[in-house]
Parts: C-alpha cells; structure tokens; sequence
C-alpha cells in the first residue's frame, strides 16, 4: 500500500470480508486502526503544505491526484 | 294425430273451466283461453317434428301482449313488473303463439328468425350512434333490442361517418353504406322446449302454479290474480331492482355491493350473515371489476367496401361472452334488452387508450383513459426525459450567464430570507447536514479533514478525501456491529 487508491481498496477489501463474516472485527479494527494512523500522517504532510502555502507534493497522494488534484468533487453521495 | 285430444289432467280442465268464469270481468285474465291455446299448441307441437325451434317472433308478441295486459290491470307499466312476470307466464304465451302460426303455414324453424335470440350485446357502439341498419331496416338502439332481436352473428350496422370498425362479422352485408358493422356475440336466450315432452310438462307446470296461487287464496277473485301477481312481483323486483338502477346512464347511487355492505353493517358483528354478506359483496365487486368482453377495432377503410375486411375468426367478444359462470351476471348487467331501454353496463366506461371495459372509479374525474394507462403514459413520458431541462448544455450556459448578472439580487435576497426566518434556516441546515452525514459525501468528508488539519475543505486531495471516506464506513461497521 503506497497510495492512497490502494489503501482505499484495501479498506474496501477489509469491509466486504467484515461484512461477509471472513474477518474478525477486531482484526478489522485493528486494519482500521492502522489506516486511521497512515491518513493522519498523510494530512500532517497536506498541513504542511498548506502552511508554507505549497503546492502539496505528497507521494502517497500523488498518483491519484492528476486532473483532479484539488478539485472537490460536489455532493456526491456515497452509500 | 287427433288435435282434439286433451293433454292436462282432469283436475286441470275443471280448475280452468272454473277461473274460465273471470273471462268477463273487465280486470280478469283470461286464462281459460290461454289454457286452451295451451292444449292446442301442445298438440300441434306434438304432430310435428319435435326438433323444430319454437319461433322467436313469439317473444315479441309476448312482451307486447303482457306489456299491455299489466297496465291494464295495474294501471301502470312499471318494468319491474314486465320483468318479473315475464318468466312465469312465458310457457303459456308462447304456447299460444304456436297455433295460429301452424294454421298460418309457418314452418316452426323458419330461417332466419328461428335463431336464438339475443338479450344482451357485448359490442361498444359509439355514443353518437342513433340508429342502426338490420335486415334492411333502420332501429334505434332500443328497438333492435327490443323488437328486432337479431340471432348470433347477424350484421347491425352502424352508421357513423369518420369512424373505425369494432367488430365484423363473419358474413358481408351487401350494403352500400355501412361503415360500423357491430358483431353480436351475446348469450343465446335459452330455448327450454325442444321437444313435446318439455313443453307439456312445462304448461303443465305453469298451470299448477297459476291455478294453485288462485286457489289457495281466493278462487275465482281477480283480487287474488293481483295477490299471486304482486307476490311473485315482489320477489323479483327485490332481486331486479338494483340492477336495473344501475344500469341506468345517470346512476350515482349505491351499488348492489354498497347495499350488501350496509346490511352486513347492520348485523351482528361477527355474525353468519354478515360475513355471508360481506363475502357477497366482494364477489359483486369483482365481478363488476372483472374483464369483459371487448370488440376489436380496425381502421377504417374509406373504400367503404365490407370486402376488404375479409374473414375476421377472431372475434374475440364471442367466446368470452359465451364462457364462464360471468355469463349471466353480463346478461344481467347488459341492458339493451328493451325493459330497461338502457345501453352499455352499469356503471362501466371504455379506456379510450386500453379498450377495456373498467368500472367508473378506475377513471380519474370524466377523463376518458383509465388511471393505469395514465399512469403508464406519465411513466414514459418521464423516462424519456434522460437529461432534464435544466443539465442540457445550452440551458447551463443559459444559467449561469444569468446568475453572473444577478448574483448580487441573488445573495441579497438570501440574506435577507436568513435574517427573516432564522428557524427555518437552521432546519434546513440541520436536515442536510444529517443526510451529508448519512452518505458520507464528498462535502461531510471535506469538511471533517479540513477541521481537523486547518485549512479550507477545496484544498484537501481527492484520494484522500475517498480513503478517509472508506475508513469512516469500515468504522461504522465496526462500531454499529461489535457485540
């Protein structure tokens, strides 16, 4: 998992197996707990590009961000 | 075969000798007579061929002379009337038909009036028809069904210019002009004596009846021919009543299930009856609801000509008619008869869009297509609508052109509406924030990270934006099902 698009499918991942009874919830909290920690310090880079007022040039966010970097996406719902 | 001979019992002869002596009272029957046309038409009968059909045109007369013999003596031509003793003096009316049409030379079975009549139509004909063309001649509705009583399967024509075609039948008229031709595919009006045997015991029968209610009551009185008349009236008026109401155009009263339900009402709650009632009502209602016997329609061809049109076997009003124990209700309910003097079915309307025959409240207000068609129209109408008005491109542009140049009136005016209504401000508020937060949007994540990092939302990266997304639900998950 170096990106963001991969850490969001293996959350998704991690979901569908809770959902389907093939994990435990607290292997998945555990997962859960472990993504929380890997976003956390993605947003303290995305912070710190803010307060040097930089453009963010973050690896983790990078691969996903062409075209659309910066871009909300407005009020698309998600179930 | 000696015609002479009697066929009723001593005992009747002398019944009919003693009720022969109100022949002259000016409100009397005379049944003696009627009873010696019996004897004769049954012998007649006898002598020959069993198999022949008893005449149709004898129903005519029937109606008519029994019409005439009840305002006589009652002094009104109530239908009900006409209706209800219809059935119980039919045998002997008939029967008295028989001779003078032996003596007249008439074969029984003359073709083609010895088919069987008709007394109800399945066929819509248009409102604005007014008469119709049978056998050459030209009938108002209720005089065909009254008078003319044509067979299965005759033509009737409709004349109606700009129209098309309901049913055809299966045989060209060789008229010039007809451009409606109206199949009559309705319940053959029974026949219950086709043979001598029948006949005998039926008069027989009737006799016993007629005689034993005179008797029973007042020999030799008119007033007990009017007792044993209103009481078998009665019966039948309570019985045909409702349905003859409703069979009228500008019925709007209660219908027979509405009558069932209000005496259920007023039973026990709970109780045999009542549920018999109910159960009663509700078959009423399906019955009424039920699909009928509809004609089909063919386009109109301007040639005029019956020829184009061909053979058309598949009628599909007969069969639907002829079938199914709905068969007597539809009898009932079809009043072209010419007692009631009424077309179409009680309470019933064609969908214009669907052509089926579908009860008043099926239709919104007087429109002429049923609620599901209109349904179904607004449902293709919508989905044809893909791209709405406002996301085609020319009307985006058109927008926001138009909000760059009143923006400014725009903001004010919320403003102002914020200011006026607070409450409801923080309402609508309240609401999209739970709904934002329910489905995870893309503005609820947004605004989660941009707090917790401190900058504004429009900075936050998209991917992360949909990894915290993932995260929150996996949560949620987790939390909404930990034991």
């Amino acid at each position: 998992m170096k990106t963001a698009s991969e850490l969001r499918a293996e959350l998704a991942s991690v979901f569908a197996k809770l959902k389907a009874g093939e994990i435990k919830h607290n292997e998945a909290s555990e997962l859960a707990n472990l993504a929380g920690k890997m976003i956390a310090s993605a947003k303290v880079q995305v912070e710190y590009y803010a307060l040097r007022k930089e453009s963010p040039d973050i690896a983790f966010l990078k691969d996903d961000e062409q075209g659309r970097a910066n871009t909300p996406s407005h009020h698309q719902g998600h179930a | 075969m000696d015609t002479k001979q009697t066929v009723l019992t001593d005992e009747q002869r002398t019944e009919i000798f003693e009720l022969h002596f109100s022949h002259d009272h000016p409100d009397g029957v005379d049944i003696g007579r009627v009873i010696e046309d019996t004897e004769r038409a049954v012998i007649a009968k006898l002598g020959g061929m069993t198999a022949n059909e008893w005449l149709t045109e004898a129903k005519d007369a029937i109606t008519m002379w029994h019409y005439t013999s009840i305002a006589q003596h009652e002094g009104h031509t109530d239908e009900a009337d006409v209706q209800a003793h219809w059935h119980a003096v039919e045998a002997i009316l008939r029967a008295r038909i028989l001779p003078t049409a032996s003596e007249a030379g008439t074969p029984y079975a003359a073709a083609p009036s010895a088919q069987p009549a008709v007394n109800g139509y399945t066929c819509t004909v248009p409102d604005d028809c007014e008469t119709l063309h049978w056998r050459g001649q030209i009938l108002s509705m209720n005089e065909l069904a009254s008078v003319a009583q044509p067979g299965v399967g005759e033509e009737i024509h409709v004349h109606i210019e700009g129209q098309d075609v309901l049913t055809l039948p299966l045989a060209s008229s060789g008229m010039d002009a007809p451009r409606f031709v109206v199949h009559v595919p309705a319940q053959v009006q029974p026949d219950h004596f086709h043979g001598a045997t029948e006949m005998v015991q039926a008069a027989a029968e009737c006799l016993d009846t007629l005689t034993s209610n005179l008797n029973d009551r007042h020999p030799l009185r008119i007033r007990a021919q009017r007792d044993a008349k209103s009481h078998v009236a009665n019966l039948y008026e309570i019985a045909a009543a409702p349905v003859a109401a409703q069979a009228q155009p500008d019925y709007h009263g209660a219908t027979v299930a509405d009558r069932l339900d209000a005496m259920a009402d007023d039973c026990a709650p709970g109780s045999q009856r009542a549920a018999d009632l109910r159960a009663a009502a509700t078959v009423w209602r399906k019955h009424l609801a039920g699909p009928a016997a509809q004609p089909k329609r063919r386009p109109y061809n301007a040639s005029g000509s019956l020829s184009e049109y061909g053979i058309f076997p598949e009628c599909d009003a007969a069969p639907r008619c002829r079938s199914g124990a709905g068969r007597q209700l539809q009898a009932r309910l079809i009043c072209l008869s010419g007692v009631c003097g009424q077309s179409g079915e009680a309470g019933m309307k064609t969908c214009r869009i669907c052509n089926e025959l579908k009860p008043a409240d099926a239709y919104r207000g007087t429109r002429s297509a049923c609620r599901e068609c209109e349904s179904a129209r607004r449902r293709e109408w919508y989905a044809a609508q893909a791209v709405k008005p406002h996301q085609r491109p020319e009307m985006k542009a058109y927008y926001r052109q138009w909000y760059a140049a009143n923006s400014e009136s725009v903001k004010a005016r919320a403003v102002e509406w914020t200011k006026a209504n607070p409450d409801k401000r923080n309402a609508i508020c309240k609401e999209n924030m739970r709904r934002q937060r329910e489905k995870l949007t893309d503005a609820y994540v947004r605004r989660m990270l941009a707090q917790s990092i401190g900058i504004r939302s429009a900075h936050i990266p998209q991917p992360l934006v949909e990894a915290q997304r993932e995260l929150l639900k996996l949560k949620r998950y987790i939390r909404e099902n930990s034991v």
